[in-house]
């Protein structure tokens, strides 16, 4: 059957395209700017918001993670053996 | 993968327009013949041709040499574009296509090949728009398996199993018109 078929296709080909459509291609190239490359849209710019986009990120974590003035003084109460004491300051007082 | 049209890239990545009509002195005929098959129209297959080119012209600067041969992604644009305009439109019906061919320089066929071109193209557009461009790829270009079924967007068995497809109907529809 595909011997048939090409046999078929061999013998009504497409005709070739007009001449003219090379050029009339050529001329609407002429007029289309070529996009820049994936790999050559300023890679340096990319690198530096990235760079600073990190920083964002990783300061808002080391701040976030310190601890905090209160935390702070409970660990130096519970150090010195008053931490009780310490939250009874802290305790609301009816 | 190996690309016959390798040579071009560099100066197609430059940007030079010598090398955009070396290519196509080379694979226009094969774009247009995809196109032509699938829309049965020459003036909507030129205008396919005609944004293939373009699209890759624009695109060329960014091309990333072993993705894909230059053909391979010339034919998917091109079988997109097809289908984009048999969406967008009806195809002509086949009565028209004789005259089609008789404006085309040379074109003096003889009344019997004419006839047979003409039932071959009428029941081409009656096959779904896969089968159709499946069976010009293997027929008109003997495009490897491999690359139509990239051309195509689906895996090897599926091609496959199109072209058989596409092959037993369209044979049944070139009986019907006594042609096979």
């Amino acid at each position: 059957m595909s011997e048939d078929m090409q046999n078929l296709f061999d013998s009504s080909t497409v005709p070739a395209p007009r001449g003219a459509l090379t050029d009339r291609i050529m001329a609407a190239a002429a007029t289309q700017t070529p996009l820049p490359a994936a790999n050559d849209r300023k890679p340096w710019l990319w690198s530096a918001a990235a760079g600073v986009a990190a920083t964002l990120v990783a300061g808002f974590f080391v701040l976030s993670s310190q601890p905090s003035e209160a935390e702070l003084w409970a660990a130096q109460a519970d150090a010195a053996g008053f931490g009780e004491l310490y939250a009874w300051v802290d305790a609301e007082i009816d | 993968m190996s690309d016959p049209d390798s040579d071009l890239i560099p100066d197609l990545l430059a940007g030079d327009e010598r090398a955009l009509r070396t290519l196509m002195d080379r694979r226009l005929a094969s774009v247009h013949r995809l196109a032509y098959r699938l829309l049965g129209d020459e003036f909507d297959a030129e205008d396919v041709c005609q944004d293939t080119f373009l699209k890759f012209w624009r695109a060329a600067p960014g091309w990333r040499t072993g993705d894909a041969r230059i053909l391979t992604w010339l034919c998917r644009v091109a079988t997109n574009g097809c289908y984009d305009r048999l969406r967008k439109s009806k195809p002509d019906l086949p009565g028209d296509m004789s005259e089609q061919v008789d404006r085309r320089d040379g074109a003096d066929m003889r009344l019997e090949s004419r006839q047979r071109w003409d039932a071959l193209q009428t029941a081409m557009m009656d096959l779904p728009e896969r089968q159709r461009a499946a069976l010009s790829l293997r027929y008109d270009d003997a495009v490897s398996q491999k690359d139509a079924a990239q051309i195509l967007g689906i895996g090897e068995k599926a091609y496959e199993a199109l072209l058989v497809r596409g092959r037993k109907a369209l044979k049944a529809l070139m009986q019907e018109t006594e042609h096979v």
